[in-house]
C-alpha cells in the first residue's frame, strides 16, 4: 500500500472505525485514542498490506487496541453476565436508536463488538472470526446470545411502555 | 332422592353415565349394599362397562405442541432467518410455522429490531490529522524505484546520446543553446531552450557500446553549482554489472543504497515531456498496461527497449508513491544533451557528462 492509499484508507474507514470503537467504550476520547493507535500501527505496516485487505487489517488492529485498553484501564465492567438490572427500564427512551443503545450496554464486550462488526460493517462469520481471533462457531454463537439479549430487552421495554 | 326396587335401575345407569351427584350416588350405594341381590346386578353391570373405560387410547401425543413449549427453537430459527443464514427449505418451514403460532410474528418483529443500523452521524472529527505527508522514503520497494530510476538515466544516455565520456562536465549559465543534439525528436526543445544555471554534474555512469552498464559510486558535486541533483552516497554492492536487460531489471531487486535530497528548485525548468511521449509512442501498450496493473518489472524484459523501461519505472514510481516524477534532458553551453534527470516533487535523479 502506498502512502497516497494509506489516506485513502484514513478518508474510508477512519469514521466505520471511530463509530465502531465508539459504540463499545462510549468514550469520545478514548475513541479517538484507539483510532489513532490504530492508524499508527497501520502505518506501520503500511509497505506489506494489500489495499484490499486495508479495511478487515484496521478493524483487527482497532479490535485488540479497544481490548487491550479495556484490560488496561478496566474502564468498563464486564458484561459478561446479564444481572437483573440489565433488564429494567427506564422511561429516558424517546426513539429505537437510543432504546438499541442502551440495549447494547448490556452485552458483554465481545458480543457487542461481533454486533457490531456484523450489523455496521456486514462482516461474515468468517471475516469477524479472523478480526476478533474467534472462530466461526463461537462468532454465531455470540451473535445468536447476543440477539437473544436485546430482543429480550427490548420486549421488555416495550411490554411496560 | 327416593330409590327403590322400581327405579333403581335407572339410578345405577345415571351412576355409571356420572351424571349422579355425590349425595345420589352415596344413597345409591348405600341402597345396593341393603339388597344383596341387587348389588350382584350392579357388580356385573360395573364390571363390563369399566373394562370398556379401560380400553380407551391415549391420544394425547396427537397434540401439537403450544409456542411456549418451542418458543428456543424457534427463536434461533428467527435469528438464522434475520442473519441469512436459513435456506429456501427452512425459510418455507418458518413461514408455514408463523400461521401456525402467531406468537412468531412478535418475535421476529423484535428480533429484526435488534438489527443496529451503523450512525452515519458519528464522524471522527480531524480525521485529516490522521494522514500522512507522502514521504520520500517509505519503504524498501521506493529505493528500488529509485535504484531504478538511476539505471534507467544510464540507458536512456545510452539510447539517446549513444556517446560515451566519463569526464567532469561544467555548464556555464548564460549562455544560450545553440544546437541540438541527440534524437531528432528534441530538436525543437533544445532551440528553444532558454538560458540554463551553472551546474557541475558528476559522471558517475559509464556506458559501453558494448551493452555492459557499470554503475559506480558517485562523486559529490563541487559546492559552487547552483543546480543541484541527487549524490548516491552509498551503495551495495558498490558496482553492478549488467550485460543485458535482465540483468538490469534482476538487479533492481537487490540494489539497496541511500541517498542524499537536495535543492528541487529547478525541476519546472527542466521539463521535457517529447522523451516521455516518444518512449510512450514506442511502447508497447499491452506490455505496458499489464506492468502498470501487476507492477511486476519482469514482465517487460523481453519486449521494450531500455528507454521504455525507464519510462515505465517512472510511471511505476509515480503509481507506488503518488507522486509526479518526470524525465527531463539538459544541456551544455553549447545547447548539447548532456544528459538526463528524473525530477519528482522532492527529489531529483540526474546523470550527465
Amino acid at each position: 500500500m502506498t502512502a497516497i492509499e494509506y489516506n485513502k484508507c484514513v478518508d474510508s474507514y477512519a469514521d466505520a472505525v471511530y463509530r465502531f470503537i465508539l459504540k463499545n467504550v462510549r468514550d469520545k476520547d478514548k475513541a479517538r485514542d484507539i483510532v489513532q493507535d490504530t492508524f499508527e500501527k497501520l502505518w506501520l505496516k503500511v509497505a506489506e498490506i494489500n489495499t484490499e485487505k486495508a479495511k478487515s487489517y484496521l478493524f483487527t488492529i482497532a479490535y485488540h487496541t479497544m481490548i487491550d485498553a479495556i484490560r488496561k484501564e478496566k474502564f468498563q465492567e464486564d458484561f459478561e453476565l446479564v444481572n437483573e438490572e440489565n433488564y429494567t427500564t427506564h422511561n429516558t427512551f424517546n426513539d429505537l436508536k437510543s432504546i438499541v443503545n442502551k440495549a447494547l450496554t448490556k452485552l458483554s464486550d465481545i458480543q457487542r463488538s461481533v454486533i457490531l462488526l456484523r450489523d455496521y460493517e456486514g462482516y461474515s462469520y468468517d471475516e469477524i472470526g479472523e478480526i476478533t481471533g474467534l472462530n466461526e462457531s463461537q462468532v454465531k454463537v455470540y451473535i445468536y446470545r447476543a440477539r437473544i439479549i436485546l430482543k429480550e430487552y427490548i420486549g421488555n421495554l416495550d411490554r411496560v411502555v | 332422592m327416593n330409590i327403590n326396587r322400581t327405579n333403581y335401575e335407572m339410578y345405577m345407569i345415571d351412576y355409571l353415565d356420572g351424571k349422579l351427584t355425590a349425595i345420589e350416588v352415596s344413597e345409591l350405594l348405600l341402597f345396593i349394599e341393603q339388597h344383596p341381590d341387587i348389588k350382584k346386578e350392579f357388580d356385573l353391570l360395573d364390571t363390563t362397562i369399566l373394562s370398556a373405560e379401560k380400553d380407551h387410547v391415549d391420544t394425547s401425543f396427537l397434540k401439537k405442541p403450544v409456542y411456549a413449549d418451542i418458543k428456543i427453537e424457534f427463536e434461533e430459527k428467527l435469528i438464522a432467518y434475520l442473519e441469512g443464514d436459513l435456506n429456501r427449505s427452512e425459510k418455507v418451514d418458518l413461514e408455514k410455522a408463523f400461521i401456525l403460532y402467531p406468537e412468531l410474528k412478535t418475535d421476529s418483529e423484535l428480533f429484526g429490531r435488534t438489527k443496529i443500523n451503523p450512525e452515519t452521524s458519528i464522524i471522527l472529527e480531524n480525521k485529516q490529522t490522521l494522514k500522512k505527508s507522502v514521504p520520500l522514503f517509505t519503504s524498501y520497494q521506493n529505493y528500488l524505484w529509485r535504484a531504478a530510476a538511476v539505471l534507467v538515466v544510464s540507458g536512456l544516455m545510452f539510447f539517446f546520446i549513444r556517446t560515451p565520456q566519463e569526464k567532469l562536465v561544467t555548464v556555464k549559465s548564460s549562455v544560450e543553446p545553440k544546437t541540438s543534439v541527440g534524437k531528432d525528436h528534441f530538436a525543437h526543445e533544445s532551440s528553444t531552450r532558454p538560458k540554463e544555471n551553472t551546474v557541475k554534474i558528476a559522471t558517475d555512469i559509464k556506458i559501453h557500446r558494448n551493452k555492459k552498464y557499470v554503475l559506480k559510486k558517485r562523486e559529490i558535486p563541487s559546492a559552487n553549482q547552483t543546480l543541484h541533483f541527487e549524490t548516491i552516497e552509498e551503495m551495495e554492492p558498490q558496482q553492478i554489472v549488467l550485460n543485458d536487460r535482465k540483468d538490469l531489471i534482476n538487479s533492481l531487486t537487490t540494489v539497496t543504497y541511500s541517498a542524499k535530497k537536495e535543492s528541487p528548485n529547478t525541476k519546472e525548468e527542466l521539463h521535457f515531456p517529447e522523451l516521455a511521449q516518444f518512449a510512450e509512442i514506442n511502447l508497447n501498450n499491452t506490455t505496458r498496461d499489464v506492468l502498470v496493473e501487476q507492477n511486476k518489472p519482469d514482465s517487460i524484459v523481453n519486449n521494450s527497449t531500455i528507454s521504455n523501461i525507464g519510462l515505465l519505472f517512472v510511471k511505476l514510481y509515480n503509481k507506488t508513491t503518488g507522486d509526479d516524477a518526470k524525465i527531463v534532458k539538459k544541456y551544455n553551453n553549447s545547447g548539447k544533451v548532456i544528459g538526463y534527470a528524473i525530477v519528482a516533487n522532492n527529489f531529483q535523479f540526474a546523470t550527465g557528462k
